[in-house]
């Protein structure tokens, strides 16, 4: 018995079989690991004794808040010899509450009621944002009529982050347009509480921009997506 | 003497001067942390979904908040609503539009932190045509009449969906199902899906179902829920449903497997089927098996030598 035994460790293709089966009975284990693990596993509910339930029911209602620090914001006199920014910057929060969807920003303006952008009456005139061409980003240079925002998230809130489109995800003089239709922010893709825009709005005018009192109207509003 | 009264005033100075900045930087920091919320306002339910039959009436109750520190009148507006590329477009309604069915009172007046239920009601029409109609209901103030050029005005809005009964067009299209990379192999169980959903139909759709990974013996391995957020499609709208799952623990995967999606969707459940295949090596594990198996098998191969010539050397100095 021990010479056979000892002859059969000898032969080397032994070895090589007994790893082989090793192989074979590892592949096969994992397919079946899976099942075998549910079988295993303890039942989640167990069968309780029979007495008087009660059941307790409660509907949690999605809800969306929105809200702006700011109910105006003022350039003072445009000069073309600057790129003005109107102070103060405007603050928008918004929450969205078991809306597991997630909710979003928008902004629109008023403008001239055709284009958006800084309007006047009189004379009829308007600064078109974000430059004469109506593009969808444009860098302000002073001389240059033009007008915009940019939208920079903080880290207020909790929850889903906001993320800022790339449109208003802007710096130094580069500014989004402003349209007199929605235009979406800054969304978030899941419940959120609290979490912060901050909104800054730049102007440029030239040399033969009529003089006159200019103002506009921006609307921010929030919903569920 | 005079060294003592000039060391008590520069006392008395420097107290001043702490106090005056310690009261600064009090004033300074409540103005930077003190919220200054002109308008804040919620409103709820983010969502309102209703199938209706024509010349129906609907009444319930939304909640609003004034969520400001000060007395507020709030006013609704009303707009229709589109989607364009994935991102809601909100714009006037048409006179025959679901957002000129909703009545509400013209405006509501809250104390700070109040909330109310404030009662609604939506007429449908008898001629309403049948199918999908989206508004949005705003709750907002006024523009402000200020000094600044530029007036901000903010609002929240909740969206309904009604379905008006009748000739309901309810087709719609799985276009892509895959695992998340588009890939055949995998070093571990796929955690993410993609399903690309057409509604081709003239209502809204909330498609939702179940993905089923299944191991070559059919044995059901893991179910990811699809759509557990309630994602709504507008008619003719297409959009990615991302359906992820973060294991705790995640399944041992080894071999070839079938990702089978089951969807429904509108009033009568169609339901679709998709499957794809995918193969999982776990490459880290097996090359961990492989190191193991190797030394295994060279340490055994050099252990039954050194044992074979130990016995020979054992027999033959014991003379067999």
């Amino acid at each position: 018995m021990k010479k056979i035994i000892l002859r059969l460790l000898e032969r080397e293709d032994t070895l090589t079989t007994i790893g082989l089966t090793a192989v074979v009975l590892f592949v096969m284990t994992s397919w079946f690991w899976p099942s075998l693990e549910i079988l295993i596993t303890p039942p989640e509910q167990v069968s309780a004794a029979t007495t008087s339930a009660v059941t307790v029911t409660a509907s949690v209602e999605a809800t969306i808040s929105c809200s702006t620090d700011q109910s105006s914001s003022a350039f003072g006199a445009l000069t073309s010899s600057v790129i003005a920014t109107s102070t103060p910057n405007a603050s928008s929060t918004i929450s969205c509450a078991n809306a597991a969807s997630g909710c979003s920003l928008y902004v629109k303006d008023a403008g001239n009621a055709v284009n958006g952008g800084l309007a006047t009456t009189s004379p009829a005139y308007l600064i078109r944002s974000p430059n004469a061409a109506g593009d969808a980003t444009s860098t302000l240079v002073a001389g240059t009529e033009g007008y915009g925002i940019q939208a920079a998230t903080t880290t207020t809130g909790t929850g889903a982050v906001l993320g800022v489109v790339a449109r208003y995800l802007q710096t130094g003089n580069t500014v989004g347009r402003l349209d007199i239709t929605n235009q979406t922010i800054a969304s978030t893709t899941a419940t959120s509480s609290n979490r912060e825009v901050k909104i800054t709005h730049k102007a440029a005018i030239s040399s033969v921009t009529p003089a006159g009192s200019y103002s506009d109207t921006t609307t921010y509003e929030c919903s569920a997506n | 003497m005079f060294g003592k009264l000039r060391l008590v005033a520069s006392v008395h100075i420097m107290r001043r001067l702490f106090f005056i900045l310690s009261f600064s930087f009090l004033t300074a920091a409540f103005i930077i942390i003190a919220p200054v919320s002109v308008l804040a306002v919620t409103v709820g339910p983010a969502k309102m979904e209703y199938r209706v039959d024509p010349g129906a009436v609907v009444e319930n109750t939304i909640i609003l908040i004034n969520d400001s520190g000060a007395k507020q009148t709030l006013w609704p507006a009303f707009e229709k609503f589109t989607e364009v590329n994935g991102e809601k477009k909100f714009r006037p309604a048409e006179p025959t539009e679901l957002a000129n069915w909703i009545k509400l009172p013209e405006s509501v007046t809250l104390e700070p932190a109040e909330q109310k239920r404030i009662p609604f009601t939506i007429e449908i029409p008898q001629k309403a045509p049948p199918g999908g109609h989206f508004a949005v209901i705003w709750w907002g103030t006024a523009p402000p009449q200020g000094p600044g050029q530029v007036s901000i005005v903010t609002r929240a809005g909740i969206l309904v969906y009604l379905q008006v009964s009748g000739q309901v067009n309810e087709s719609a299209e799985v276009l892509r199902f895959s695992a998340e990379g588009k890939r055949f192999f995998w070093g571990k169980m796929p955690e993410s899906f993609v399903v690309s959903f057409r509604n081709s139909g003239n209502t809204y759709q909330k498609p939702q179902g179940e993905i089923l990974i299944k191991n070559i013996f059919k044995g059901k391995i893991v179910d990811f829920g699809v759509n557990d957020v309630n994602v709504i499609f507008l008619p003719d709208t297409e959009a990615n449903l991302r359906i992820a799952k973060k294991f705790n623990k995640p399944p041992f995967a080894f071999g070839l497997y079938k990702a089978e999606l089951v969807l429904r969707w509108g009033e009568k459940p169609e339901s679709i089927k998709k499957s794809i295949w995918f193969f999982v090596f776990p490459w880290k594990q097996a090359l961990g098996g492989i190191i193991a198996l190797a030394i295994l098998f060279f340490g055994l191969k050099k252990g039954i030598r050194k044992y074979n010539q130990w016995i020979i050397k054992k027999a033959r100095e014991s003379g067999i």
